[in-house]
C-alpha cells in the first residue's frame, strides 16, 4: 500500500523533473510523462482494489503519530475520486501529444511537465488526511495551472490569467488564514482530529470556520458569486488544458468541501449552501446560455453542475451526501470530454464560435457522436451516468422537502438542455460556413485526438453502465464521511 | 419467454448498427436493415394474439429485469401485458409498415443514410421498451430517449432554419415536461414505496396530490395537450414517415398511456380528474378548430391528432370502467387509420409536389388506390360503419352517457362536440386533397408507398369485419387498467339506441359542417400564434442572459476581489457571536506592538499611496515587520526566509515597474468608499476569527510533543527545523515543487517574450 500511495504521488513529479531535463527530445518527453501518468493511475487502481476490499488505509508519513506529522488516508471516497482523475490526466495528454502541433495546442515542452506537477497536486489533495497538507496540493495544482494557462504569453492568457492567479492566490491566503483560526482553537491541522474536535466548540466558532472554509473551498469550486474567476479565464487556454481544468479543478474544491464540512458535522450549515446551490445552478445555467462559444458555454455549465454537487452536499443527508459524491464522479469524465470535443470542433473550423459553425453532424458524424454521449449525459438525460446523478441528488431533496432547490435545480435541468440544444444547432445543424480554416493535422494525430476522445466516452460510458456500483460506493463513502466517529478510529488507531 | 424481451430488443440494438452501416451505401438500403426488428416483433406480437396460449400461457406474460443502479431502485424492469402487446402491435406492426414505406419515400440518393434509419429504428426501440415497461423508471428511462429521438428525427432537413426552430421547440417543452414528471414520479415513488408499474399502489394526501398533477402535466406535454400542443404541428417538418410513426401512431401515445396506467393510482385525487379532463377537452375541441383552419394537409391532420389525443385524455381522466374500454379501443383505431392517413399525405406530398389543399385537385381520379384507402381510413376516423372507428367511437358516447350528474354533462357535451368537428374536419380533408379542381400534375406511384396505406386502410375495413378478434386485443388490455371494463365490448350493430342515434347526428351535423367549412376559402395559412410565443420564450431567454450576465460577470478584477471579501466579512459575522476579548493580552513584549503597529502603518500607506514604487515599498516593508515578529517568537531561519523574499519581491518589482506607469489608475470615490468599507470588513472578520477562535478551544497544539519528538525521533535541537524537513517533509517537497514551477513559468514567459521580441 505504501508504494502504491508513493507511486501515485511520486511517479507524476519524477516524470515531470526528467520531462523538464529532456524537454527538447519530444519522443522522450512524452514516453516519461505517459509513463509516469500511467504508473500513477495503475498504482491508484491498486489503491482502489485494496480499499474496496479492505477498507480505508492510512498512511503515517515518516511514521509521524497523527497528532504531529502528516496522515495520508485512502478512504472510499478518495479511491471513488483517484482513478477518474488520473485517467483524465492520462486522456488528456495523449490528446495533447496530437494536438500540440497544431496552433491550437499547448507548448510541447511544458506542458506534459506541468501536467505531472498537477497529477502530484491531485493526488496529495484527494489523499490528504491533514488541512495543512491540503494547502500545499492546493497550491501545486495552483501554480501549475497557473503556468499551463499563460505559457504560451499570449495576451488573452496573461490577462485572464491575472485574473485567475489573483483570485485564486487570495483564496489560498484566506486558506492560511482559516488555517490558523482552526490551529488556534483545536491545536490540530489533522482532519481526524478536527472531525472530533471541530465539532466540540461553540457554535459561532464552528460555523465561523465552516462559513470561512466554505468561502475558500467554495472559491476553488466556482459557487456563485466566487465563480467569475472561471469563465475569464478557461475558455482562453489551449483546448487540451482547459478539458484538464474543466474535469479536475473546481472539482478538488468541491471535493475538500464535502470531506471538511461532512466530516466535521457542518449540517447546520445546510439552508446557506442549499440557497447559493439554487443560485450557482442557475446563474451558471443562463450564463451559458448567453455564450456564442462552445468552450464559453462549457465552462458555464461547470458553474451550474458544481450547484448540483453544492445540492447534494447541502441537504446534510445520507441520500444527500451520496448524489453529491455519485455526481461529483460522473462529471469529471463528461467535462473533459466535451472540452475534447470541443477541440475537435476548433480543429475542423479554425474556431468554436457557433457562429463560424454548422453542419458537422453531416460531415463528421463521428464527432457528433462523440459530443452526444456526453452531451445528453451532462443535460441529465437517460440512460447516462448523469441521469442517475441528477436522479440520485433530486430525490434526495424531496426526500428531504427542499422544495425551493428541488425546483431551482429542474429549472437549471431545462436550461442546460436549452444550451446544448444552441450548441447542437449551431455546430452540428445547419450548413457548413462559407469561410472556414480547419487545421492542418496529420491522420495519424487526428486519429490520436479522436481515439483519446473516443476513450474519455468511453470512461463516462463504464461510469454509465456500472453507475450501480458508484451508487454503492457513493454511499459507502457518505457513511465514512457521515459516521466520523469510524474514519476518526481508523485514523487515530 | 423470459429471453423473448431481450432478444427482441438486442435484435433493435444490432439492427440500429447494421442499418448505420447499411446506411452509408444508400438510405434505402439502411431503411430495408431497419425495417426487420419491427417486422418479427410485429410478427412476434401477432403469433401471441392468434395463438391459443397467448400471454395467459404456462409461464404468464413474459417478464424481465436488470438491475441498474439498485440504490435508487432503477431497473429495466419490463412485463409484456396485454396492453403492453397491443401497443407492441401499434410499435412494431405500424413501425414495419412505415419502415417499407420510407424507403418509397426517399429518393435513392437523399442524404442522411447513416443516421435516418438507424435514430428511426433507435425510437422504435425506445418506444418499445416504454411500452413494454414495469417500472415507472424504466418508463421515464425510455420516455426521454423517444423525446430525443424524436428532436433528431424532426430536424432530420436541419439546414433549413424553420426545421430547427421546430425541432428545439418540440425538444424543450417535451423536455421540461420530462423534468416535471421526473419530479412527479419521484415523489409519487417515495409516496407509495414502490416503483413496479403493476399495482402500483393508489396515492392520496397532498404530496399524491402535487404528484398526480405533474404526472399529467408531464403526459399532457407529451401527449402534444393545450396549451403545449404546439409543438406537434412544428414537428410535422419531420419527414412524413416520421409524422405518420412518431407524431401519430405512437410516441404521442406515450402520454395518454402514462395516464392509463397511472388511472388507478391516482383514482382518488380529484385534482387528478379535473386537470385531465381540463387538458383533454381543450385539446378537443381547439384541435378540431385548428384541423378546420388549416390549409396544409400534413397539418390538418396533426391538429385532428391533437383533438383525437384529447378525447383519449378525457376518456382515462373520467376514469369509468367503459370509459377507458372505450379509450383503449380508440387507442388502437386511430393509429390505424391516422397512420394510414399521413402515409396517403406523404405519398401525395411526393407524387405531386405539394400539400395545399387548395392547390390539389382531381386526386380522385389521378390517384384512385390512395382515394379509396383515404376514404376507409377517413371515415374510420370519423366513426362512421362500417369501419373500425364506429364501434370504437359508440363505446365512447355510451361511456359518457352513462355517467351521471356534472361528469355527464361535461362528458357528453365534449365529446359530442369533438366528434362532431372530427367528422367536419375529415369531410374537409377529403373534400380538399381529393375533391374537384384543377388538375394537378401526378408523378408515377412508388410501389413501396402503396402497399403499406393500402394495408391499414385495409384493417380499418377488416377491424370491423373481424370484431371479435379486435375485442380479443383491446378488452384485455382495458381490464388490466380497469377491472370494471369486463363487460363491455365492441358491438357491429348497436341497435336504433340513444348512443346510435346521437352519432348518427353526429355524422350529419359534422359532414354539413365540414362541406361549408371546405367551400370556405382560405386566403392565407393561419398564424402559429401558440407556435411564436414558445419560440418567443426561448428566443427571449437567449437573447436576455448576457445582459444578466454582464451584470454578474463583469470582468473586473477589483470587483471580483471585492466579492469575495465580501463573502468573508459575511462568514466571520458568525465569529461575533464568541469574541471575547478577556482571552487576549496586548503583548508579550512592548517590542511586538511596535513591530505591530509599523506594519499597520505600512499596510494602511500601501492602500493610500498612488505611486507604484511607493506601494512595492510599503509592501516591503510590512514583510519586514513580520520578520521581526518572527525573530522576537525565537524564529531566525523563519525571519531570514522572509527578509530574502521581501528583498526579492521588491528588487523584481522595481525593476518591472519600468515597464508601467508610475501612478496606479485613478477610481471615482464612491467605488473607493467601497473597496475601503469591504477590506474594512474583512479586516475585521479576519481579527474576529483570531479573537473567537482562541477564546475557547477544543484542544491544544501538542507543543511538547512536538518539541519532545524532534530531539528524540527527530534528531535535531532546531524544531523549526525538524518540522521542516522531517515532520512535514511532505509539505516541504509541495512547497519545493511549487517554488520551481514557478520559476518554470517564469522562464516560460520570459522565452516568449524573447521569441516575440
Amino acid at each position: 500500500m505504501n508504494a502504491l500511495v508513493a507511486t501515485v504521488i511520486l511517479a507524476p513529479l519524477l516524470a515531470a523533473s526528467f520531462g523538464i531535463a529532456v524537454r527538447h527530445k519530444a519522443r522522450v518527453r512524452d514516453v516519461l510523462t505517459l509513463t509516469g501518468l500511467a504508473s500513477a493511475f495503475v498504482a491508484s487502481l491498486g489503491i482502489f482494489a485494496e480499499v474496496y476490499r479492505n477498507g480505508t488505509s492510512v498512511i503515517r508519513v515518516g511514521d509521524w503519530s497523527p497528532e504531529l506529522g502528516i496522515v495520508l488516508v485512502a478512504d472510499t471516497f478518495a479511491v471513488l475520486m483517484l482513478p477518474v482523475a488520473l485517467a483524465i490526466i492520462l486522456i488528456v495528454e495523449l490528446f495533447a501529444i496530437a494536438q500540440r502541433r497544431t496552433e491550437w495546442g499547448a507548448n510541447p515542452e511544458l506542458t506534459g511537465p506541468l501536467l505531472g506537477v498537477l497529477t502530484m497536486g491531485v493526488s496529495l489533495a484527494v489523499l490528504t488526511g491533514d488541512l495543512f497538507t491540503l494547502f500545499v496540493a492546493f497550491e501545486l495544482i495552483l501554480v501549475s495551472s497557473y503556468v499551463l494557462l499563460t505559457h504560451q504569453g499570449q495576451q488573452a492568457q496573461i490577462r485572464s490569467g491575472m485574473t485567475y492567479v489573483v483570485m485564486n492566490l487570495f483564496s489560498s491566503t484566506l486558506f492560511l488564514f482559516g488555517i490558523a483560526f482552526v490551529y488556534s482553537a483545536t491545536g490540530t491541522v489533522n482532519m481526524a482530529l478536527l472531525a472530533e474536535r471541530i465539532p466540540e466548540l461553540s457554535d459561532g466558532v464552528r460555523l465561523g470556520i465552516g462559513a470561512w472554509f466554505f468561502v475558500v473551498f467554495g472559491t476553488k469550486a466556482a459557487v456563485f458569486p466566487l465563480f467569475s474567476w472561471l469563465p475569464d479565464s478557461y475558455p482562453t487556454a489551449p483546448t487540451t488544458i482547459t478539458a484538464v481544468f474543466a474535469g479536475l479543478l473546481t472539482k478538488i474544491g468541491i471535493y475538500a468541501m464535502i470531506r471538511f464540512h461532512t466530516l466535521t458535522g457542518m449540517d447546520a450549515m445546510g439552508p446557506v449552501l442549499l440557497i447559493i446551490a439554487g443560485a450557482t445552478m442557475i446563474v451558471g445555467a443562463l450564463g451559458a446560455l448567453a455564450q456564442s462559444d462552445v468552450k464559453r458555454i462549457l465552462s458555464f455549465h461547470i458553474i451550474s453542475q458544481i450547484g448540483y454537487m453544492l445540492m447534494g452536499l447541502g441537504l446534510f443527508s445520507a441520500a444527500g451526501t451520496t448524489g453529491a459524491i455519485v455526481f461529483l464522479i460522473h462529471h469529471m469524465p463528461v467535462k473533459t470530454v466535451l472540452f475534447l470535443v470541443g477541440g475537435l470542433i476548433e480543429n475542423d473550423q479554425g474556431t468554436s464560435n457557433l457562429d463560424r459553425n454548422g453542419g458537422l453532424a453531416a460531415r463528421r458524424p463521428l464527432i457528433a457522436g462523440l459530443f452526444a454521449v456526453p452531451a445528453l449525459s451532462l443535460a441529465g438525460l437517460p440512460p447516462f451516468s448523469g441521469f442517475v446523478a441528477k436522479f440520485s441528488v433530486i430525490s434526495a431533496g424531496i426526500a428531504e422537502a427542499a422544495t425551493p432547490v428541488v425546483v431551482m435545480a429542474l429549472i437549471a435541468g431545462a436550461l442546460t438542455l436549452l444550451s446544448m440544444t444552441k450548441i447542437w444547432l449551431g455546430v452540428f445543424w445547419g450548413s457548413k460556413p462559407d469561410k472556414s480554416k480547419p487545421v492542418r493535422v496529420s491522420a495519424a494525430n487526428r486519429r490520436l485526438m479522436l481515439g483519446a476522445t473516443g476513450l474519455a466516452v468511453g470512461l463516462s460510458l463504464f461510469i454509465s453502465f456500472y453507475a450501480g456500483t458508484l451508487v454503492e460506493l457513493g454511499e459507502r463513502a457518505a457513511t465514512e464521511l457521515r459516521n466520523s466517529d469510524v474514519y476518526i478510529s481508523e485514523v487515530l488507531r | 419467454m423470459q429471453q423473448v424481451i431481450w432478444t427482441l430488443l438486442g435484435a433493435h440494438v444490432a439492427g440500429v448498427v447494421l442499418a448505420a452501416i447499411a446506411g452509408f451505401r444508400s438510405i434505402r438500403a439502411g431503411l430495408a436493415v431497419a425495417a426487420f426488428a419491427p417486422t418479427i416483433t410485429a410478427i412476434w406480437a401477432i403469433w401471441l394474439f392468434v395463438s391459443q396460449d397467448g400471454l395467459a400461457g404456462a409461464d404468464g406474460p413474459p417478464t424481465s429485469e436488470l438491475v441498474w443502479v439498485e440504490g435508487l431502485d432503477l431497473a429495466f424492469r419490463m412485463q409484456v401485458d396485454s396492453l403492453a402487446l397491443l401497443m407492441t402491435l401499434l410499435v412494431s406492426g405500424i413501425g414495419a409498415l412505415v419502415f417499407i414505406y420510407a424507403i418509397g419515400y426517399f429518393a435513392p440518393d437523399a442524404a442522411g443514410g447513416a443516421t435516418f434509419p438507424p435514430t428511426l429504428l433507435a425510437f422504435s426501440a425506445s418506444m418499445l421498451g416504454l411500452v413494454w415497461s414495469d417500472s415507472i423508471w424504466t418508463l421515464f428511462i425510455f420516455w426521454e430517449a423517444t423525446s430525443i429521438t424524436s428532436f433528431l428525427l424532426v430536424g432530420h432537413k436541419n439546414s433549413d432554419a424553420n426545421v430547427q426552430t421546430a425541432a428545439r421547440r418540440a425538444l424543450m417543452i417535451t423536455g421540461v415536461g420530462g423534468l416535471v414528471l421526473l419530479a412527479g414520479l419521484i415523489i409519487l415513488a417515495q409516496d407509495v414505496g414502490s416503483s413496479t408499474l403493476t399495482n402500483l399502489a393508489a396515492a392520496e394526501g397532498s404530496r399524491a396530490t402535487l404528484a398526480a398533477i405533474l404526472v399529467m402535466i408531464g403526459a399532457a406535454t407529451k401527449s402534444a395537450q393545450v396549451p403545449f400542443h404546439v409543438w406537434l404541428p412544428g414537428a410535422m417538418a419531420a419527414p412524413t414517415p416520421v409524422s405518420a410513426y412518431l407524431h401519430s401512431a405512437t410516441m404521442v401515445k406515450a402520454g395518454v398511456l402514462l395516464v392509463a396506467v397511472m388511472g388507478t393510482t391516482f383514482a382518488d385525487v380529484q385534482a387528478w380528474k379535473v386537470l385531465g379532463l381540463a387538458f383533454g377537452i381543450a385539446s378537443m375541441i381547439w384541435g378540431g378548430v385548428g384541423a378546420l383552419r388549416h390549409v396544409d394537409a400534413k397539418l390538418i391532420l396533426a391538429w385532428g391528432t391533437i383533438s383525437q389525443l384529447g378525447l383519449l385524455i378525457t376518456l382515462l381522466a373520467l376514469g369509468t370502467g367503459k370509459a377507458v374500454f372505450a379509450a383503449t379501443s380508440i387507442l388502437f383505431a386511430h393509429a390505424i387509420f391516422k397512420a394510414g392517413l399521413f402515409l396517403i399525405v406523404g405519398e401525395v406530398d411526393i407524387r405531386t409536389g405539394t400539400r395545399d389543399i387548395r392547390k390539389l385537385g382531381g386526386l380522385a381520379k389521378s390517384m384512385p388506390i390512395t382515394f379509396a384507402v383515404a376514404l376507409l381510413s377517413g371515415l374510420s376516423m370519423a366513426g362512421a360503419p362500417p369501419l373500425l372507428g364506429f364501434p370504437a367511437k359508440e363505446a365512447a358516447i355510451e361511456a359518457v352517457l352513462g355517467l351521471s350528474g356534472w361528469e355527464q354533462i361535461i362528458g357528453v357535451v365534449s365529446v359530442v362536440g369533438g366528434a362532431v368537428l372530427t367528422v367536419a374536419y375529415t369531410t374537409r380533408f377529403l373534400i380538399g386533397v381529393f375533391g374537384a379542381g384543377p388538375d394537378t400534375i401526378v408523378k408515377p406511384r412508388r410501389l413501396a408507398m402503396t402497399i403499406p396505406a393500402v394495408v391499414l386502410g385495409f384493417l380499418s375495413v377488416a377491424g370491423f369485419a373481424a370484431l371479435g378478434l379486435v375485442n380479443d386485443i383491446v378488452r384485455p388490455a382495458a381490464i388490466e387498467l380497469n377491472a370494471k371494463s369486463e363487460v363491455y365490448g365492441l358491438v357491429r350493430w348497436p341497435g336504433i339506441k340513444t348512443a346510435f342515434v346521437v352519432s348518427m347526428a353526429v355524422l350529419i351535423v359534422g359532414f354539413a359542417l365540414g362541406v361549408g367549412a371546405a367551400a370556405r376559402k382560405v386566403a392565407s395559412a393561419p398564424n402559429a400564434t401558440g407556435a411564436d410565443a414558445a419560440d418567443g420564450l426561448i428566443d427571449g431567454i437567449l437573447s436576455n442572459t448576457p445582459r444578466f450576465i454582464a451584470v454578474v460577470q463583469h470582468g473586473s478584477l477589483p470587483v471580483y476581489l471585492a466579492t469575495m471579501t465580501a463573502a468573508v466579512a459575511v462568514a466571520g459575522i458568525a465569529f461575533t457571536d464568541q469574541v471575547s476579548l478577556s482571552h487576549l493580552q496586548l503583548w508579550d513584549t512592548p517590542l511586538q506592538g511596535v513591530l505591530a503597529a509599523g506594519i499597520v502603518a505600512a499596510a494602511a500607506a500601501g492602500a493610500a499611496v498612488r505611486s507604484r514604487l511607493g506601494a512595492t515599498l510599503t509592501l516591503g516593508a510590512t514583510g519586514i515587520g513580520m520578520s521581526g515578529i518572527f525573530i522576537i517568537h525565537g524564529a531566525p531561519d523563519l525571519a531570514l526566509t522572509q527578509l530574502l523574499v521581501e528583498i526579492i519581491v521588491v528588487v523584481g518589482f522595481v525593476l518591472g515597474l519600468g515597464q508601467l506607469a508610475n501612478q496606479f489608475p485613478t477610481v471615482d470615490n464612491a467605488w473607493r468608499a467601497t473597496r475601503l468599507a469591504v477590506a474594512t470588513l474583512g479586516g475585521l472578520a479576519v481579527m474576529a476569527g483570531l479573537a473567537a477562535s482562541s477564546a475557547n478551544p477544543s484542544g491544544v497544539a501538542p507543543i511538547e510533543d512536538l518539541t519532545a519528538g524532534a530531539v528524540n525521533d527527530g534528531g535535531g535541537n532546531n524544531v523549526v527545523n525538524v518540522i521542516l524537513t522531517d515532520v512535514r517533509a511532505l509539505d516541504t517537497l509541495g512547497e519545493v515543487v511549487v517554488l520551481a514551477t514557478v520559476a518554470i513559468g517564469i522562464l516560460a514567459l520570459a522565452n516568449t517574450r524573447r521569441a516575440e521580441a
